[in-house]
């Protein structure tokens, strides 16, 4: 029999090696593919993960916006879709306030700004071409400037027209707390979680407004009714995604500008309508502003403080309506048809005014602390 | 000390060292600026709140029960597994790994359209009662709550105790039916005794995984439950480091007891008990019809319970709600690979979880190695450090990497060797686990022996012990590869859009509803694990659960 | 090449108490020792420092003139066989034999040749390419065995090779072993707590009790003249008488055991305790009339190849007799629990010492 019909054994180093050898050459392969790219020096912009996501094409938007930015100053921007939202990116901005990465941030809403880390990331800073913008949203969302309007929206309910309608229940016409405090409306609404998203905040705070100060009631009265019965989920994403799936859910937290969105994706007669809360005669809305900011000792100041002012000029403010789906700061840019069954800031009051900066401020984390102890008693 | 010794010490350490650069040091800096920098409530308000206490008994009882319901409903999966023959046995066997890789939002996603109002489920009822409103809604609230985890946890307790029956010698049951027992009483005095120990420590596990879940409550808790890693959460978004970091004080004390329980019964449960390959195993057709029923029953439960949200996620993958219809764009798009395309979460996951892999398992060996001298404090701590990881919150270690590696180092715009840093972390008590259990099994007459036949250490380790060990290292890799693609939280917090695993695209796709993409998605996880481990099964030929 | 091994007061303690040693063993160059005890006897640790797995507390360890204690064990040249024969399941039979010369980097070539030469002596050449789950008990026996010849050791250890396997293939290894041991005469020491199987396989027998080898010397030697109770115990068949000496006489001495009295062989103090011990085949059984005999009860009969064994009772003491005629054998076993008579010639019957009583 010949040595050869024996296998042999491989030696041990020669498989460390080989090994070796694959995994370096994999991790270069890698890092080369994933290596920053273009110059050392460009903008960094950071925003929340939906920003300008909801338009035609959101794979070009960036270019198509910022295009002309970057012709004129001969710079790269690099808008950082962070996987998480506003808060989040605070929340990143300050692991890195020692060494900060970003120049530019976007998505800082009104309330968020009042709380002291956002404020301890930022640079105060008026743009040159402030005047753009209406005094009401800088009054609403900073008016010491640390961020500057970028967009709003109206958080507002939304009914699928589907499930329901004026004929079947008539009170979505003017529809009150009361009447979403019923056992068959409070089931069939689902909304955010306030502690972790925005707009599930901007709910609590149209409730807080409506019960403190138009009807002059406790506002843990409401919720104390409700829960239980209303779905509470962590996010807009999963709140959309059960009242989009589940027939019994007729009502989500969300924008006024939804039934636009519908109209403009479908084209056809929107299936989800607005009703906005009611009361004594009139319709309210809580207002959230979203601001951009200059991020505190960034690298590039100069440019960053450009950038801002270019965000503020039409160029960028007309694709906001249909790629953010909120409404444009700027009061020269003109509004897409699909708006006209968007819920406009002059069909409803601005719960904001009702609620000054300084007791949100103040009372924030009280409120959300209540209103835990509402929900898990 | 000679160099050799010197150098195996050295390997040894080697992990312990790494896990106190990238695990102790980040998240000790995270808990140390938040207890004691005075940003924040202070540990004493944190405590004395009623809100924490509140969490904190609800974090205790759901728990609780979703441990029990998974124990109830996994003991007799478990028998099953073990004494049914029956086609197709391997397959589903490897199938039970699939909930530990989809992400929440698809388990919540499946779960609503499996046991929600007008679900599946309450479709099923609502024929049955010919009611016109929604009968059953199980997706909600605390019973939505521990189903979920059931779901989750069922699989880990049926491959735990079935790899522990599998080791109980027949001949034990036979004589003790010679010797008159009963059914009830052979069951009571020899099976139960034997499992008991596997048994309890699937429940510790289970009840680990349960006490530090967050996405899973948040999304079906309505908002009224709450779970100590979710507040942990909710204060990190408001920016209260004091509270984040006292609250995951108290969850690192209260897991650590239970992972250091669950090494205790995991050391029990070794005896020198040998797995034996000629199990006692039944055909379906040598039971009688009262026995069928009641498996047929159960399995039934089980579908309903397992592979129903499964089932939702595949149909998921190619009916698009939006449009009602039929469609492989969630596919093509897996494969395109510009922006927003599915290729590059795709190449990310798999090389983050292949790396990761690599390393929980390069580590997992030399901690295993260090834990197999048990009696030395370094042996403790290996064991230890191996466990730290399932009582660290996610986002706390997401956090204290940021804070103490990506920035200082200038990671910040290319991150991600930290989130393979994360992943190997999450892994590590999978690997680390099922390598120490397989090392324990070896003869250690058959190291005696390679000794006297003149291997030298690496001869040793690469000829005998690696070899033997490869069941157990492949077992770990599957757990540790499946900890790591279905990873969210950490890997949110640390990455650039550049960096989007498939795990955070199908999170992004269902929030900008497209849904045939998330579905496509969340499949390819699927059927990823899926295959390896039926390869792993396969090459492990059975035992593969044991090793947990 | 085969060596002269010298084991010399080679002393363990454990943490827990056990003592082993001061061990003092010679095994000649060729030669097949075994190691003969009850469990827990010390044989297996005995075994082990000789394999350099547990490291004595004194003494030393001669292969030839050189004191190998401090060698560590793969540099002893020690090939052995463990008890739950430690084949390397990840292997086949071939790489299991090959395993140590792939170690010691030898030419693959020169590997197949030895490899091939030493399954043609362990005849199992036929199994080399086999996977060690496709090989009976035996089959694994043998590859073990030659996976420890392979190297060509100065020294073989076998520890309790056989003990899973079934009586007759066990007998049938045990010449096996025998013949390869003789026909490559390499020290050997065979560990075995079953004294059939010691004296079948060994040249010369150590009976160790509690850590210490009591007495050595041939099979015959051991049987013939056991040095004190234990090995006469543990050898014998249990035919242990205590008493005390009445009287001494020229070769003999009178022991009184309870109110009997038997002449044996060997010589003491009057009035000192003593044990005596006569072979099972040396007990003359008769029926309970027969002249100068004494009195037993028959307990059982049981029939083994060859003769009868015969148990029975005297005064408290049990007493085994071999008997070949059968029809006293058919007489006492119609009357178990009956009396018989039991005598013996005082030649066959030997002081041993020390004596427990």
């Amino acid at each position: 029999m010949s040595a050869g019909q024996y296998p042999t054994r491989r030696d041990p180093r020669r498989v460390i090696m080989g090994l070796a050898v694959i995994v370096t050459v994999t991790v270069a392969a890698y890092t080369v593919w994933v290596w920053p790219r273009g110059p050392a020096n460009k903008l960094i912009v950071y925003t929340y993960d939906s920003f300008m996501a909801w338009g035609d094409d959101p794979l070009t938007i960036d270019s198509r916006v910022f295009g002309p930015f970057m012709q004129q100053y001969d710079v790269e921007i690099e808008i950082v879709r962070l996987q998480t939202d506003a808060n989040g990116v605070i929340a990143r901005l300050i692991t890195e306030l020692e060494r900060p990465v970003a120049d530019v941030v976007i998505g800082i809403d009104n309330v968020l700004i009042l709380q002291e880390p956002s404020q301890s990331v930022l640079e105060p800073y008026t743009p040159s071409n402030i005047n753009l913008v209406n005094d009401s949203l800088i009054a609403s969302l900073d008016p010491e400037h640390y961020v500057t309007p970028f967009d709003f929206g109206l958080v507002s309910l939304i009914y699928s027209m589907a499930k329901i309608n004026a004929t079947t229940h008539p009170e979505v016409a003017n529809l009150t707390f009361s009447n979403l405090g019923t056992t068959e409306m409070a089931s069939s609404l689902v909304t955010e979680d306030p502690h972790l998203s925005s707009t599930g905040l901007a709910f609590l705070l149209t409730e807080i407004a409506v019960y403190e100060k138009l009807l002059g009631q406790d506002w843990r009265q409401w919720w104390s009714q409700v829960h239980g019965y209303v779905d509470v989920l962590p996010g807009w994403t999963d709140v959309w995604q059960v009242w989009s799936t589940e027939a019994t859910k007729w009502f989500l937290v969300s924008y006024g500008t939804d039934p636009a969105y519908s109209y403009y994706s479908t084209n056809s007669t929107p299936d989800a309508a607005v009703a906005p809360v009611y009361n004594a005669g009139s319709h309210y809305a809580w207002m959230q502003v979203e601001g951009i900011g200059l991020v505190k000792n960034g690298p590039n100041p100069t440019l960053a403080k450009a950038f801002i002012d270019y965000c503020l000029t039409s160029s960028v403010q007309s694709y906001v309506a249909l790629n953010q789906w909120m409404f444009p700061v700027n009061n020269e840019v003109t509004l897409p048809t699909a708006y006209s069954y968007a819920l406009q800031a002059e069909d409803v009051n601005i719960l904001n005014a009702l609620l000054p900066r300084s007791e949100i401020a103040a009372n924030l984390t009280l409120w959300l602390d209540e209103w835990d102890i509402i929900f898990s008693s | 000390m000679n160099r050799h010794s010197l150098m195996g010490h050295l390997a040894l350490a080697s992990p312990l060292v790494l896990l106190m650069c990238f695990l102790v040091y980040p998240v000790a800096d995270v808990l140390g600026q938040g207890l004691f920098s005075g940003t924040g409530t202070s540990f004493y308000d944190v405590v004395v709140s009623p809100v924490t206490q509140r969490t904190f008994t609800f974090t205790v009882i759901q728990a609780a029960l979703s441990t029990a319901l998974a124990v109830l409903l996994g003991l007799p999966g478990a028998f099953l597994i073990v004494r049914l023959r029956f086609r197709g046995k391997s397959v589903i066997r490897a199938a039970m790994i699939i909930p530990f890789v989809l992400p929440p939002i698809v388990v919540v996603v499946g779960f609503l359209q499996m046991f929600g109002a007008f679900g599946i489920l309450d479709s099923l009822m609502m024929a049955i009662t010919g009611s016109p409103v929604s009968v059953i809604n199980l997706a909600a609230g605390l019973p939505g709550i521990v189903l979920a985890h059931a779901f989750y946890n069922i699989p880990l307790v049926v491959l735990m105790v079935s790899a522990s029956l599998e080791r109980l010698n027949p001949e034990v049951e036979e004589s003790a039916e010679l010797l008159g027992a009963s059914h009830f009483q052979n069951l009571r005095r020899i099976v139960l005794p034997h499992i008991i120990p596997s048994l309890l420590a699937s429940a510790v596990l289970t009840y680990l995984f349960c006490f530090t879940s967050f996405p899973i409550v948040l999304a079906l808790g309505q908002g009224s439950y709450m779970t100590l890693e979710a507040r942990i959460w909710y204060a990190f978004r408001y920016f209260d480091y004091g509270e984040a970091s006292s609250l995951a004080l108290i969850q690192i004390l209260v897991t650590l007891s239970l992972a250091y329980s669950y090494v205790r019964l995991g050391r029990m449960r070794q005896q020198g008990i040998a797995p034996t390959s000629n199990a006692k195993q039944v055909g379906l057709r040598d039971l009688n019809r009262v026995q069928v029923v009641l498996i047929l029953a159960y399995l039934a439960l089980l579908a309903f319970l397992v592979a129903g949200p499964i089932a939702a996620v595949v149909r998921s993958s190619i009916y698009d709600p939006l449009t009602r219809s039929y469609s492989l764009a969630g596919f093509e798009n897996l494969l395109s690979a510009g922006t927003g395309g599915g290729l590059v979460p795709l190449v990310n996951s798999a090389f983050y979880a292949t790396m990761s892999t690599l390393f929980a398992v390069a580590l997992g060996i030399p901690l295993a190695f260090a834990h197999r001298g048990s009696k030395n404090p370094a042996a403790s701590l290996a064991s230890i450090m191996a466990l730290l990881p399932l009582g660290v919150s996610a986002i706390t270690l997401a956090y204290g990497l940021m804070r103490a590696i990506v920035v200082p180092l200038g990671l910040s715009s290319n991150p991600w060797p930290v989130i393979i840093v994360a992943q190997t972390i999450i892994g590590l008590p999978f690997s680390a686990r099922s390598i120490e259990i397989a090392l324990r099994s070896i003869d250690p007459a058959l190291l005696d022996q390679a000794d006297l036949l003149g291997a030298s250490r690496l001869q040793k380790l690469f000829f005998v012990e690696l070899p033997l060990l490869a069941p157990g290292i492949l077992v770990g890799a599957a757990f540790a590869f499946a900890m790591a693609i279905g990873e969210m939280s950490a890997t949110l917090f640390i990455a650039l859009p550049q960096n989007v695993t498939l795990a955070v695209a199908i999170y992004q796709n269902l929030g900008v509803r497209k849904f045939v993409e998330a579905g496509a998605g969340a499949l390819v996880l699927v059927v990823t694990c899926l295959v390896a481990f039926l390869t792993i099964d396969r090459m492990t030929s059975g035992s593969s659960g044991g090793t947990l | 090449m085969s060596v002269r091994m010298e084991l010399r007061g080679l002393k363990r303690e454990f943490s827990d108490g056990t003592r082993i040693g001061p061990v003092d063993l010679l095994v000649d160059r060729g030669e097949l020792v075994t190691l003969l005890g009850p469990s827990g006897s010390g044989k297996t640790t005995t075994l082990r420092m000789i394999a350099g797995f547990i490291r004595p507390q004194a003494g030393s360890l001669l292969f030839d003139k050189d004191n190998v204690l401090r060698v560590p064990p793969r540099e002893r040249g020690i090939g052995m066989v463990f008890q739950s024969i430690a084949l390397f399941p990840n292997m086949t039979v071939f790489q299991n034999i090959a395993f140590g010369l792939d170690m010691a980097r030898w030419k693959h070539e020169d590997v197949v040749y030895r490899v091939e030469e030493i399954s043609d002596v362990l005849r199992i050449r036929s199994l080399l390419y086999r996977h060690i789950n496709e090989i009976s008990g035996g089959e694994a026996q043998r590859v073990a065995l030659a996976r420890a010849l392979a190297k060509q050791p100065r020294v073989l250890l076998l520890d309790e090779p056989l003990s899973s396997l079934d009586p007759q293939l066990r007998e049938h290894l045990q010449m096996e072993i025998r013949r390869v041991q003789r026909s490559l005469a390499i020290t050997t020491i065979y560990v075995t707590h079953n004294q059939t199987e010691a004296f079948a396989v060994a040249d010369r027998v150590a009976v160790m009790n509690e850590g210490r080898v009591i007495q050595t010397g041939s099979p015959e030697d051991l049987y013939e003249s056991p040095r004190n109770e234990f090995v006469a115990r543990f050898l014998g068949s249990g035919n242990v008488f205590s008493g005390r000496i009445e009287e001494v006489r020229e070769h003999t001495v009178l022991v009184s055991v309870k109110e009997h009295r038997f002449e044996v062989r060997g010589q003491g103090q009057v009035g000192a305790r003593v044990c005596f011990t006569v072979k099972p085949e040396d007990v003359v059984v008769a029926n309970a009339g027969a002249s100068n005999g004494y009195p037993a009860i028959v307990l059982s009969v049981i029939p083994q190849i060859g003769s009868h064994r015969v148990v029975l009772d005297f005064d408290g003491t049990q007493v085994v007799s071999l008997l070949t005629d059968s029809e006293l054998v058919r007489q006492l076993s119609g009357a178990i629990g009956q009396r018989a008579s039991i005598r013996f010639d005082p030649e066959s019957a030997a002081l041993v010492e020390p004596c427990s009583g």
